[in-house]
């Protein structure tokens, strides 16, 4: 079955690893470039267009990957009818579908992980000219394990919506609907809570931290309420004349990799969930004539 | 090897809007050429998917040469071609045989080989660029490599010219001759079965009308022409009049003052089906 799943995905699984090896040439070439020039400006006036277009180009690319490798492999297959060939040959439905979602999905994401771990190689010269810390969206994640177990779950989502809806459009429009609130749930309300963040009331924060907390307080500590439209000074000074502090949450940069971790294996699991719902549906609901 | 090959017991299955198939009880002996005979929407196709495990019933069991088919899918010693002869437009053929190979261990690549050479189609040929008639022979080519004991075809000459038709069929029943698999042939155009069949199976509307030995079922039965005055026997099918003329198909063997004759195939089926139509109706 693997040839045969082979056989049947290698244009798409060829194709998504080229797109790979291109962006990956391209952060190779840039990390080399880039930490040749020391001057700070300079980094800019080359590299911040490249930052922008790769952020847009990797904040898709999970997505889109996942759905062209997951949306047809079992959508097309049922759309064409050729299910019904894979099915009545001499192994099983569940072997079908594994080798299937294995032969397809693991280059893939193994391709982007990569990518990822490679990005974030890259990206280190990078980082003086790149708008706040590694631990803020969009930089957050475009590398690391991010983007590989966010390309395992829209791979996963895709294909057993697939399964499930008989059809690879359909397949794409469910796929989208569900993983772009998934990120951005994650990202906004999950994220900031990985690790209890760390208070300061100090201006001077230490570099790439992010800050996902803030309120005012007086001496003391307790919190109190401060409006800046009562003040006929600079708010700084209205802000000492009260005696109210800001106070700030924040997440160190040193948290960055057990955040990608926290985050990956989060993802991963929701991508372990959809397949354990594919499989199933597989045996229990499907009828697949 | 078991004496049945498929064996159905009040076999059901219900869609969503009606009946695919309704307590269905029948026996298909093995090692014969079994047709499946019943307009569109009998159940024919829903009857061979339960087989092959695609579908599970409602209610009732089918038992494909002693085994139910399971969650672990089709049952290995059966070949099944659908409708729409299901095989992969991207590959060649020479890979679509290969995928037969990797997919069945009893595979044997040389009589496959053996079979598309026979039909003339080209290895290197994409699936996808064949005629009607070329994909049918390379479709039946990786059934048949399979060395099954039992084959199923589900209207394998439906969307063929005449021609095609014929060499399909040929190229079957002399593998059949061959090999002695059992089969089971499925399809609405009962001139197509008539002289390859030797068991048949009636299906309609869900149901089964009729089975048996074809050859018994003949000469158990007799069309009867004659005056529409006659005494009608015991057994009647169907009877239709035309003037004062009556012709009655009748399970007898004999019906005194009428004009006896032995069915064909086709006016048997016909005559139960049109009955059982008007019986649903």
């Amino acid at each position: 079955m693997t040839w045969v799943a082979w056989r049947q995905q290698r244009l798409q699984i060829l194709l998504s690893l080229g797109i790979v090896a291109g962006l990956a040439a391209l952060m190779t070439f840039v990390r080399f470039d880039a930490q040749s020039i020391t001057d700070e400006q300079l980094l800019d006036d080359r590299y911040g267009t490249y930052i922008n277009y790769l952020r847009l180009v990797l904040l898709a690319l999970p997505v889109l990957l996942g759905m062209f490798a997951g949306a047809p492999l079992f959508g097309r297959e049922i759309e064409h009818g050729t299910h019904v060939f894979g099915l009545t040959q001499s192994i099983g439905r569940t072997r079908w579908w594994a080798t299937k979602i294995v032969v397809a999905g693991l280059p893939v994401v193994t391709g982007m992980t990569l990518l990822g771990l490679l990005n974030a190689w890259s990206s280190v010269p990078l980082q003086a000219v790149m708008f706040g810390g590694r631990l803020v969206t969009p930089t957050f994640e475009i590398q690391g394990l991010a983007l590989g177990a966010y390309t395992a779950l829209a791979f996963t989502l895709s294909a057993t919506f697939g399964l499930l809806a008989r059809n690879t459009l359909a397949a794409m429009v469910i796929t989208v609907i569900a993983y772009v609130p998934a990120i951005a749930v994650v990202g906004n309300a999950l994220r900031p809570a990985y690790a209890t963040p760390i208070t300061s009331t100090s201006d001077e924060l230490p570099a790439g931290a992010w800050i996902v907390e803030s309120s005012y307080v007086d001496a003391a500590g307790n919190p109190v309420s401060f409006s800046p439209a009562g003040c006929d000074t600079t708010i700084t000074e209205c802000m000492r004349a009260q005696g109210v502090v800001r106070e700030v949450g924040f997440q160190p940069d040193e948290r960055f990799w057990s955040f990608q971790v926290i985050e990956a294996g989060l993802f991963v699991a929701l991508a372990a969930l959809v397949v354990g719902v594919g499989a199933w549906a597989l045996h229990n609901r499907l009828r697949l004539a | 090897m078991t004496t049945i090959a498929l064996d159905a017991t009040a076999l059901t299955l219900r869609y969503r809007r009606g009946w695919g198939l309704r307590d269905c009880t029948f026996q298909l002996p093995a090692g014969r050429i079994s047709a499946l005979i019943g307009p569109n929407g009998a159940g024919k196709s829903t009857l061979m998917r339960l087989a092959t495990g695609l579908m599970r019933p409602t209610s009732g069991e089918i038992r494909v040469l002693g085994q139910v088919p399971g969650k672990h899918g089709a049952n290995r010693q059966l070949a099944f071609l659908g409708q729409d002869k299901p095989l992969y437009k991207g590959f060649t053929v020479e890979e679509m045989l290969r995928a037969g190979a990797k997919l069945n261990p009893g595979w044997d690549d040389q009589y496959a080989h053996r079979l598309v050479r026979e039909a003339d189609v080209p290895f290197d040929a994409k699936v996808g660029t064949l005629s009607g008639g070329q994909r049918t022979r390379v479709a039946l080519a990786v059934a048949m490599g399979r060395r099954p004991e039992l084959l199923m075809l589900d209207e394998p000459l439906a969307d063929l010219d005449p021609v095609a038709r014929q060499e399909v069929m040929q190229a079957v029943l002399a593998e059949v001759a061959e090999t002695g698999m059992t089969v089971l042939l499925s399809s609405h155009v009962i001139a197509d079965l008539d002289g390859v069949c030797d068991h048949l199976l009636l299906l309609s509307g869900g149901q089964v009308q009729l089975q048996g030995d074809v050859e018994d079922l003949l000469t158990q039965h007799r069309v009867l022409v004659g005056s529409r005055e006659l005494v009608l026997p015991d057994g009647v099918v169907e009877a239709r009049t035309t003037g004062r003329q009556a012709t009655v198909l009748a399970r007898t063997s004999n019906a005194p003052g009428w004009d006896n004759n032995e069915p064909s195939l086709e006016e048997l089926a016909l005559a139960y089906l049109r009955s059982a139509k008007k019986v649903t109706a």
